[in-house]
């Protein structure tokens, strides 16, 4: 292979060319196995193109390298190639379990920052997020002064106890995100996990001008707006003296444990779900009722794949319902990706069948008409995919806090 | 300065467009308030039927002909307007801020070298001086401006979308036709074509219920929320600029200045802020519901029902309500 | 091909405005500043007319000094160089003095095209750029979608937005300025990183009034600012349903059955 690739101009692409080497270095160590593909959501729910899985992206990524083509003439193909993947990272387990243990997501991630760095990326559809998440730190568009809206909504009808960080102090950071804090709907997985620390006693506190953590910045290829967030982020954490971080969203949960500085390893941080099922296994909440529901947990991929964080959310389920959770056909690091990571809740290529939609059946199949998630973003493909695939009434989409929160509860019948 | 206001009118397909007549009554008012009159003109080749029903509601109808002015270009406008106006020596200039206004009005006003204003919502004589009344950031505010006391002005104002408007007929006897025989050799610029727009398959301005979607519209999917209530209710969708440049919907659905106009029985608006060129094209709607989670949009100002709320929410509500009710 | 493109800054307005209490000025201090929209469509079809065509694109922008950002956005988009014409709080400015302005910097250097977007997001006025085109006496043509260099001539075809779904096609000797509309072609986005380098490194040549003016000699205003206000439409006869979706639902709808609408 050439060493020649890419026409060198001059040191002002030298960050190019560093992203360029590091891929093309990746993509050498790939044996065109496509093990990979077998376990793509991509390449499942999309027309069998080669390019649409992961040995194809990188193919093609590469050989764009190889032959000068980023920013020449295949410039948006090439885009839609390599920002079609949803980072899901069913293909590094795969890869690793089987062989050579390509760190294919990486390579892809670092082709968008290429890509963006070219000025080829990201997607059209994704350009307002990352300008809405430059001026108010959230990718939804959404000013930063109403941030905090959905908590004093809900205070109007009733008063929960937290503090307000920085001013104040607190063991435990709850870190909201920007999906529950802009999205009606999520906020209320938001106020649920509110509700179980409160019933806990916990000492925790929300911040009061949060941000949002960076992991949409990053899986686009901004990389330099991810470092502004989690420089910002990183400084506020380190100055409140928290000693624990919990988080609504497994990408949150996966960027500060995995992508934020090094000194992040002081705090302990937690999804949610991993701290309720020490409390639930400490018996610092106890359930007062169970659930009736068939209820099946669908494992978000930020959580399960990336992180290996299986059995919380299941403990939990486990001893709040009354009839066992049933298992999918495909759980675990085998579960099947909504569709909504890497970039893809602003747009969406060309499906046989939404990913989405796909998962609502699976549920069905095992007779669940209760789909528990754990992960905001799933949640909304999921909740979206019961509309749109006919089911409505048939099975609901519930966050595991929301369904913890319900079995913790008072009831006023008793 | 003089008494006079010169309205430069617009045509197309062989009428005289709306934001002509909307100027002409408009002047009327100013005239009668400041002891002016209103005379206009009319630009192009085989318009003299035009011209003369234009002429019964202005003091005087300047119809300049030639067969250069078949088709509206700034160049050629310019060089035809500019002795008239030297003759008329009108102290106001008023244009429609339309894609003519925009086009040929700054140019007037630099070589005349006299005060441009565009897309003036109101205004009104303070002595000699020119008050104007403008909007600024889409909207959100109201500008009032000065401009220097000067023998002429040249305004362009912005289309209020009601059409016809009450005017007084004027006189008779007052169509003058000036043959100016353009020379363009040596002209910068040189019409070619002009486009119409293309057939879609469905042609809104006829339908008689509309859903128009904006911003707050802003995925595929939200669109097939959107369209299953058309579905149910029997109507036809239709989209602001925003939505039509992203892509969602094709060009023959956009609802606005520069898009089509449509009268519906009723136009349910769905997260559309009504912005003033969208507002154009469905002002005239017989019934306009408005769905916007923003209660300061401007579109409730012309709405007779609004709910304010995440059309998320509403738009399916809305259809299970329709469709519950046949 | 030589373009210059004119580029300005402009509020990004996600919430209400707040009228300063002389009613003369809105406050901006929090208020986040990005390259207007018109003009960022304009910058992209300069750029790209010069990768197709060859040649060089400079981004000329007059604003105070904290209006450099579109500038070095320009440069990191592929503009080789940057002006700014710099104002300071006592210059009187208004439409007519931008273009003014822009117009003597502009004549200053060689050209074939001069490119503006068709309006700015805050004003709306969309009359800078056919007054800089009468000042070149240069031809211009407005609300442009798309541009057709013509092999081996001085011209270009240039297709038109007109109103109700219209276009028409012209064609314009050059050198000549258009105002380019939005939707035309998707301008590049410029990341985080890449504006952060060339902040560091790129040069803008400034430039002051008095650099464009003979001595004595003052550009004036032609309009004067009386006072600005909140918009409260005159009438606002609408109705607002209140309550739950269901409700509101229940409502609308039985009064527009009820008025024979449905």
């Amino acid at each position: 292979m050439s060493e020649n690739h890419s026409v060198r101009k001059n040191s002002e692409d030298q960050y190019a060319h560093e992203l360029e080497d590091k891929i093309v270095d990746i993509v050498r160590r790939c044996r065109n196995c496509n093990y990979c593909s077998m376990v793509c959501p991509l390449f499942e729910s999309t027309r069998g193109f080669q390019v649409q899985s992961p040995s194809g992206i990188l193919q093609a990524l590469s050989y764009a390298i190889k032959l000068g083509e980023v920013d020449g003439g295949m410039q948006t193909d090439l885009r839609d190639i390599v920002y079609a993947c949803t980072t899901c990272g069913s293909c590094v387990l795969k890869c690793k379990s089987s062989g050579p243990g390509v760190p294919l997501v990486d390579a892809i991630e670092a082709g968008r920052e290429l890509l963006v760095e070219r000025m080829v990326g990201p997607m059209p559809e994704q350009i307002e997020a990352l300008e809405s998440l430059e001026q108010e730190g959230n990718p939804y568009g959404e000013p930063a002064s109403t941030r905090l809206n959905w908590l004093r909504e809900f205070e109007k009808k009733q008063k929960l106890t937290y503090k307000s960080i920085p001013a104040q102090k607190a063991e435990i950071l709850l870190y909201v995100g920007c999906t529950p804090s802009y999205n009606e709907r999520i906020s209320e997985t938001a106020i649920a996990v509110m509700k179980l620390l409160e019933a806990m006693g916990a000492d925790y506190g929300i911040l009061r001008d949060e941000q949002c953590c960076g992991c949409t910045a990053k899986r686009m290829g901004e990389e330099g707006l991810f470092e502004e967030l989690s420089n910002k982020n990183f400084e506020a954490f380190r100055d409140s003296g928290v000693q624990r971080i919990i988080t609504i969203s497994p990408h949150c949960y996966n960027t500060f444990v995995n992508e934020y500085q090094e000194d992040m390893k002081e705090i302990t941080i937690q999804h949610y779900t991993q701290f309720f099922a020490e409390a639930l296994a400490q018996k610092s909440l106890i359930p007062k009722h169970k659930i009736k529901n068939t209820v099946t947990y669908h494992d978000p991929c930020y959580l399960g794949k990336k992180n290996q964080v299986y059995e919380p959310p299941r403990q939990i389920l486990n001893s709040i319902t009354e009839k066992s959770p049933v298992e999918m056909a495909r759980h675990h690091d085998d579960s099947l990706c909504c569709g909504g990571g890497g970039g893809r809740m602003w747009f969406e290529p060309e499906e046989t069948e939404r990913l989405s939609e796909t998962r609502i059946n699976q549920a069905l199949a095992v007779g669940a008409n209760i789909i528990a998630t754990a992960c905001p973003w799933c949640h909304i493909q999921l909740e979206d995919a019961v509309k749109t695939s006919g089911n409505e009434g048939k099975v609901e989409v519930i966050d595991v806090a929301e369904l913890l929160a319900e079995a913790v509860a008072e009831r006023e019948d008793g | 300065m003089t008494n006079r206001i010169l309205v430069i009118g617009e045509h197309g397909n062989n009428v005289i467009r709306d934001v002509t007549w909307e100027m002409v009554a408009q002047m009327g008012q100013i005239a009668d308030k400041f002891d002016m009159d209103v005379q206009a003109t009319i630009l192009g080749h085989d318009c003299e039927e035009m011209g003369q029903t234009l002429s019964e509601y202005v003091e005087h109808l300047y119809y300049i002909s030639d067969v250069n002015l078949s088709n509206y270009t700034w160049e050629c406008y310019l060089h035809a307007l500019t002795p008239l106006i030297d003759k008329v020596d009108p102290s106001l200039i008023v244009l429609g801020h339309t894609a003519m206004g925009v086009d040929l009005g700054p140019r007037l006003a630099a070589t005349l070298d006299c005060s441009y204003l565009a897309d003036c919502i109101d205004f009104t004589f303070d002595g000699d001086d020119l008050v104007v009344t403008r909007e600024l950031f889409g909207g959100k505010l109201l500008s009032k401006l000065k401009v220097a006391r000067s023998n002429r002005y040249c305004i362009t104002m912005r289309p209020s979308g009601m059409g016809e408007t009450e005017t007084d007929k004027r006189s008779v006897n007052n169509f003058t036709e000036i043959t100016p025989a353009l020379d363009t050799e040596g002209f910068m610029t040189q019409f070619l074509d002009l486009l119409a727009p293309p057939e879609g398959d469905v042609d809104i301005t006829k339908a008689e219920i509309v859903i128009g979607v904006g911003r707050g519209v802003s995925d595929k999917d939200k669109v097939k929320v959107v369209q299953t209530l058309a579905d149910a209710v029997g109507g036809v969708m239709a989209a602001t600029r925003p939505v039509i440049d992203s892509g969602l919907l094709p060009k023959e659905r956009q609802v606005g200045q520069s898009g089509k106009t449509v009268k519906p029985k009723i136009y349910i608006a769905c997260g559309i802020s009504g912005s003033s060129q969208h507002i154009i094209g469905m002002k005239k709607s017989e019934t306009i519901v408005a769905i916007n989670s923003d209660p300061k949009a401007p579109i409730f100002n012309i709405a007779h029902f609004g709910i304010i709320g995440d059309l998320n929410e509403i738009v399916p509500v809305l259809t299970s309500g329709i469709q519950s009710r046949k | 091909m030589e373009i210059i493109v004119c580029v300005r800054q402009t509020a990004v307005v996600r919430e209400e405005l707040e009228v300063a209490s002389d009613g003369r000025s809105v406050d901006l201090s929090r208020v986040n500043q990005h390259l207007n929209e018109w003009d960022s469509y304009a910058l992209e079809e300069a750029l790209l007319l010069v990768q197709e065509n060859g040649g060089s694109v400079t981004v000329v922008s007059l604003g105070p000094e904290n209006a450099e950002p579109v500038l070095f956005h320009g440069l990191a988009a592929g503009a080789q160089d940057a002006l700014h014409i710099v104002s300071v709080v006592q210059d009187d400015i208004d439409n007519w003095v931008v273009a003014n302005m822009l117009s003597r910097e502009i004549k200053k250097h060689p050209f074939d095209l001069v490119l503006t977007g068709v309006q700015a997001e805050d004003d709306g006025c969309g009359e800078v750029g056919a007054t800089i085109a009468t000042l070149l006496g240069i031809p211009h043509a407005s609300m442009v979608v798309a541009v057709e260099c013509e092999e081996g001539q001085n011209t270009l075809k240039v297709e038109r937005e007109l109103d109700e779904g219209y276009h028409d096609v012209l064609r314009i000797s050059l050198p000549a300025l258009l105002t380019i509309q939005t939707g035309t072609r998707q301008p590049r986005y410029v990341s985080s990183m890449r504006l952060k380098r060339f902040k560091k490194k790129a040069k803008i040549t400034k430039i002051g009034f008095e650099d464009l003016v003979s001595v004595g000699e003052t550009v004036a205003p032609r309009t004067e600012l009386i006072h600005i206000d909140s918009y409260q439409p005159e009438t606002r006869n609408v109705e607002i349903l209140e309550g739950s979706p269901e409700q509101t639902v229940g409502q609308l709808l039985d009064r527009l059955y009820s008025k024979g609408v449905l």
